[in-house]
């Protein structure tokens, strides 16, 4: 069964620095996409019901403004002022339509609103000339009538001056003979005048007529009259006959003519309620649409204001989204790298470091760290090797090269240490002091060779007697061996003294130069002390050494504790 | 209905034949009705005559218009004198042709100088000069002169056809009364209608039965029928000329507006609707001459040309009149049926010929009168409104009839000798005629062309825009449009009430 392959730590390091490019990526388009949507939501908003909204408004402005050109175009202002007003409200109606067009096509929903159809704005709009066609007419007609109203009343004047005259003229000639002709004539002249004043109060009349039935009327009415003064004018004096049909010929165009007052006045009222009708028809389509547009206002501003707010709750709840990803993130990228980088990468960095200080200071009793990264197993296999070398030259440093027991140097280094290294409680040392009786001799007797085995072996004794945790066995010099025993009772090394000295014996090697046995054998002195400070080590020292010179003394081939 | 169109109606619409069958019913029972009120009232017609004319206290001449034709001849003839001799007062009578009459009269009139005392006009002028207030109210009149006062000039208008009356009405008052009625009817050979032999050739080849038409695509298929070639075979009988499917009245000429408006009517449409309030005033007009239907109308008229009898720019009235008579046409579906008598000849003219009349194709004949009123500035207006009620008499529009003219009296249309054979040249349509008048009544209101009282300056542009179709001088769609834009433009510059356009539908 094939196992996974372990990453490399460069495919490590990309993989992690990949997965935090990654969730960098993920949050800036995270926070890069909410913005463009919120973006395209503040966009359509602001097409949808922003723009219209604004444009809604201009055209309840514009709606107002056409009320207000159609009341001009209705009122009594100059012919120029009335076309201007015209023309203004052509302009505004075709804003009005764009607008219209407009507003719907950014929102669809507003189409609901509106109840018109554009062909009719279109139709209206197409219809100016011909309201310019009966405002020019109206203008004019009214302007026509003030200067008709005065030439009535000049000409009727004129005619009733003349009147007067012709009146005057023949009374003052009244005598008794022709009494009753003068009366005739005075009569016909003040029927003719009556009736000259009729028509010319008939035509008045009809000037201010706003009833075309009562202008029929008075149109018989006048024609009649002026019929009846020119029958009469045919009786009277040639003189003023002739002015009378001067007058006649003068005044009936205003009676029977296509300019007539009557025909005018007709005409007057049919444009003007044409014209009332039109602008009816416009008012209503303004009314209309002003109530739609109203309508469709409170609509979009309704609309803007729901979804004003339910984009502020969206940028706010996508603010936290975007607070909870990016701290996701951070975690995530703490995470990653501590767990990651900072374990799997840096910490057996670190760890390897700290082992090879510990190397370097002659450390050699560490374990080395456990790494699944093959760099870094490489790296502690090296320094496992390192390691040994480091043990291998300690040994050569601290050991005996014949003995394989440790030297007098690392005698000498364990006192200090321990004394240096002491807790609370000062340890407590025994020391044995183990010199082979009569070595010399030996070592001349038998030859160095077997001098030198001599010595391997009681090491071997020592060494296989001693605990190993607890007791250090060293060369101290030449024949001259010491055991140092921490932390035992003293009885401890009096016992394992003994010992020594009793399985050296019997290890029963010859020895014919000894004085006190035919085979080797070892003296050894003992000392026990709690050591608190370098000169009790001299002490202890001192004292291990005048014990094993008193066994001497004594004989050899014993033990001797200093109490 | 044939049995043809009622197989091929579909289910649902049943219950609107069910709604035609009981309209038909009442329609019929009004006709009677009106048959025996028109019957009696002529048995009792002796209501009014020129004995009861009281004695004039103004001689004064007076002038009275008339249309140039048999009409002026009958009047100088027979009832002028009548009345010359009865009242005292000489009658002058100036004859003119239709095309002179309304520019020569309305001058005249807007002059005041009483040129005129008795107008002649046709329906359409009527409400203009009303409004201009041209010709004087009739009761206005009777209350003046009549010795019954008003309710003798209602009692002598209670046998005009209404639609007729409603016509020339303005704002519910009545200022003329019509005396020549020219409603439409289709003038057709019956001979050839019924031919075994041209039933089965047109059953083959349009899969239903070879009736008078009733509808456009009808229309179009009987006419196509019809024509022929010199030499082909027609009626058994090989082609000497020449032979065409219908006449129309196309030259450039008022009539051709006529044929249109027919048409137009017949589809539902018209070129300006009144719109009414709630009292049944008119508030304003839409305009609707450039609709869909009237599109189709002039695209069918354009059709119906392939096959009509070819025609100068005055073909009209008269030259469709002799087509019948002379043989060159198989129907007259526009035939103003005051032509009767003309159409009527080919009974004459031609062994074996027989000529009947029905409704014009799509059930709405134009329809109108020529009427008479008194001028607003007549001299002697008691002695014009005398001889405007002789004239519009039973007597006057009996021997009207009699002349070979279309009244507009049923009492005399009902008589029982015009329903006779031997008056059939003369009288032949009057029957139908008689229909189609009741048929229209109220329903006149409801187009512009019958209430406008712009409809004098308007009815000019009709005719142009229809010759300039009809001429191929302008598309349709062009014509049309420029229609409508005339309309507006007259109306409301010259009408009472104003004008809309109607507005058409963008999807349309």
């Amino acid at each position: 069964m094939n196992r996974p392959r372990q990453l490399t730590l460069r495919a490590k390091l990309i993989l992690a620095f990949c997965v935090i490019a990654s969730f960098t990526v993920i949050s800036s388009f995270a926070a890069v996409y909410l913005f463009q949507v919120y973006q395209n939501k503040l966009v359509n908003m602001s097409q949808n019901q922003g723009e219209p909204l604004i444009i809604s408004t201009d055209l309840i402005e514009d709606l107002q403004g056409l009320s207000l050109q159609l009341e001009r175009i209705k009122g009594t202002g100059s012919l120029n002022q009335r076309l201007l007003s015209l023309e203004e409200l052509e302009r505004q109606w075709q804003n009005t339509l764009s607008d219209l067009a407009l507003i719907q096509s950014l929102n669809k929903d507003l189409t609901s609103f509106y109840d018109y159809n554009p062909e009719s704005l279109k139709q209206i709009i197409s219809a100016s000339s011909t309201y310019a066609l009966i405002i020019s007419e109206l203008s004019q007609n009214l302007s026509d009538n003030a200067d008709i109203h005065q030439n009535i009343l000049r000409h009727q004047q004129l005619i009733l001056d003349k009147y007067n005259i012709e009146i005057l003229l023949i009374r003052p000639n009244s005598n008794e003979t022709d009494l009753s002709t003068k009366s005739l004539k005075l009569n016909l002249l003040t029927d003719i005048e009556i009736k000259i004043n009729q028509v010319s109060a008939l035509l008045l009349e009809a000037l201010s007529s706003k009833n075309s039935t009562e202008l029929s009327l008075l149109s018989r009415q006048a024609l009649t009259k002026l019929r009846e003064v020119e029958s009469l004018s045919k009786h009277i004096d040639p003189q003023i006959k002739k002015t009378t049909l001067g007058w006649i010929n003068h005044i009936r165009p205003f009676v029977a003519s296509p300019r007539s007052v009557f025909q005018k006045g007709k005409r007057q009222i049919r444009l003007t309620k044409v014209l009332n009708t039109h602008i009816l028809h416009h008012h209503k389509i303004i009314d209309q649409l002003n109530g739609s547009t109203r309508e469709a206002v409170k609509f979009l501003k309704q609309e803007f204001i729901t979804n004003a707010n339910n984009l502020i709750q969206e940028v706010s709840l996508a603010s936290y989204l975007l607070i909870g990803l990016a701290l996701i993130c951070l975690l995530s990228v703490f995470l990653i790298i501590w767990l990651f980088v900072s374990r799997s990468i840096i910490r057996p960095f670190i760890e390897t470091s700290k082992t090879m200080q510990l190397l370097a200071n002659g450390e050699t009793r560490i374990t080395l760290p456990i790494s699944k990264d093959r760099e870094v197993q490489k790296m502690l296999q090296s320094l496992k090797v390192l390691q040994q070398y480091v043990i291998k030259v300690n040994d050569m440093a601290e050991k005996d090269s014949l003995t394989d027991i440790y030297n007098r140097r690392y005698f000498d280094n364990l006192l200090t240490d321990t004394v240096n290294n002491q807790n609370k409680e000062s340890p407590f040392i025994s020391l044995l002091m183990c010199d082979l009786d009569h070595f010399k001799p030996y070592n001349d007797y038998y030859g160095h060779q077997q001098g030198d085995n001599c010595l391997k072996f009681f090491a071997q004794i020592l060494q296989r007697l001693s605990d190993n945790t607890t007791d250090h066995v060293c060369r101290y010099g030449g024949e001259e061996f010491g055991i140092i025993i921490l932390n035992k009772p003293a009885h401890y090394a009096e016992s394992l003294a003994q010992l020594i000295c009793n399985e050296t014996s019997k290890a029963l090697i010859p020895h014919k130069k000894s004085q006190c046995a035919d085979m080797v054998t070892v003296s050894i002195g003992v000392s026990n002390m709690q050591v608190n400070n370098h000169h009790d080590i001299s002490q202890l020292i001192l004292q291990a050494d005048g014990a094993l010179y008193q066994a001497k003394n004594k004989g050899r081939n014993c033990i001797l504790v200093n109490a | 209905m044939s049995e043809v169109s009622v197989i091929k109606l579909p289910r649902f619409k049943y219950h609107k034949i069910a709604a035609l069958f009981v309209v038909r019913y009442l329609f019929v029972l009004l006709t009677l009705c009106l048959s025996t009120l028109g019957t009696s009232y002529a048995k009792n017609s002796s209501s009014f005559s020129l004995n009861q004319v009281p004695n004039l206290q103004n001689k004064q001449a007076i002038t009275l218009v008339a249309e140039k034709g048999f009409w002026t001849k009958h009047l100088k003839a027979e009832l002028l004198p009548k009345f010359t001799q009865k009242t005292g007062v000489i009658v002058n009578l100036v004859s003119l042709p239709l095309e002179e009459m309304y520019l020569k009269q309305t001058n005249a009139l807007i002059h005041g100088e009483g040129q005129y005392d008795l107008l002649t006009m046709e329906a359409g002028w009527s409400k203009e000069w009303a409004s201009s207030g041209f010709t004087l109210p009739l009761n206005t009149l009777a209350h003046q002169y009549d010795d019954k006062g008003e309710a003798g000039m209602q009692a002598h208008l209670i046998p005009f056809y209404p639609n007729l009356l409603k016509i020339l009405s303005y704002n519910d008052e009545y200022h003329s009364i019509p005396y020549n009625n020219y409603t439409m009817g289709n003038h057709y050979r019956l001979d050839l209608f019924e031919h075994p032999e041209e039933k089965a050739a047109f059953q083959q080849a349009y899969g239903y039965h070879l009736n008078p038409p009733k509808s456009l695509k009808n229309l179009i298929d009987v006419a196509r029928f019809f024509t022929r070639k010199k030499g082909e075979r027609l009626a058994g009988k090989i082609l000497g000329h020449p032979f065409y499917g219908l006449s129309l009245m196309s030259g450039n000429k008022p009539h051709i507006n006529d044929e249109f408006s027919s048409l137009l009517w017949g589809l539902g449409g018209t070129w300006l609707r009144p719109i009414y309030d709630e009292l049944d005033q008119i508030i304003s007009f839409q305009i609707e001459a450039n609709s869909d239907k009237a599109l189709e109308v002039a695209h069918a008229y354009l059709s119906l040309l392939d096959f009509a009898v070819p025609g100068d720019n005055n073909y009209a009235f008269l030259e469709s009149a002799n087509s019948i008579a002379n043989n060159q046409t198989a129907m007259w579906p526009f035939a103003y049926n005051n032509l009767w008598p003309i159409s009527a000849q080919v009974e004459e003219n031609i062994p074996g010929a027989k000529l009947a009349i029905t409704t014009s194709p799509l059930g709405k004949p134009y329809t109108g009168a020529y009427a008479m009123a008194v001028a607003y500035d007549s001299k002697n207006p008691e002695a014009a409104y005398w001889l405007l009620k002789y004239i519009t008499s039973f007597e006057g529009q009996l021997a009207y009839a009699n002349g070979g003219g279309n009244p507009c009296r049923y009492d005399v249309v009902l008589l029982d000798k015009f329903a006779s054979k031997a008056l059939y040249n003369v009288s032949g349509a009057f029957q139908q005629n008689h229909l189609d008048n009741l048929a229209w009544d109220e329903e006149v209101l409801q187009l512009g062309h019958f209430t406008s009282t712009a409809m004098g300056k308007i009815y000019p542009e009709l005719m142009r825009t229809a010759y300039l179709i009809r001429s191929n001088q302008a598309s349709p769609e062009v014509a049309l449009e420029q229609l409508e834009q005339r309309i507006f433009e007259l109306q409301n510059l010259h009408g009472e009430v104003a004008a809309f356009k109607a507005v058409r539908n963008e999807n349309e």
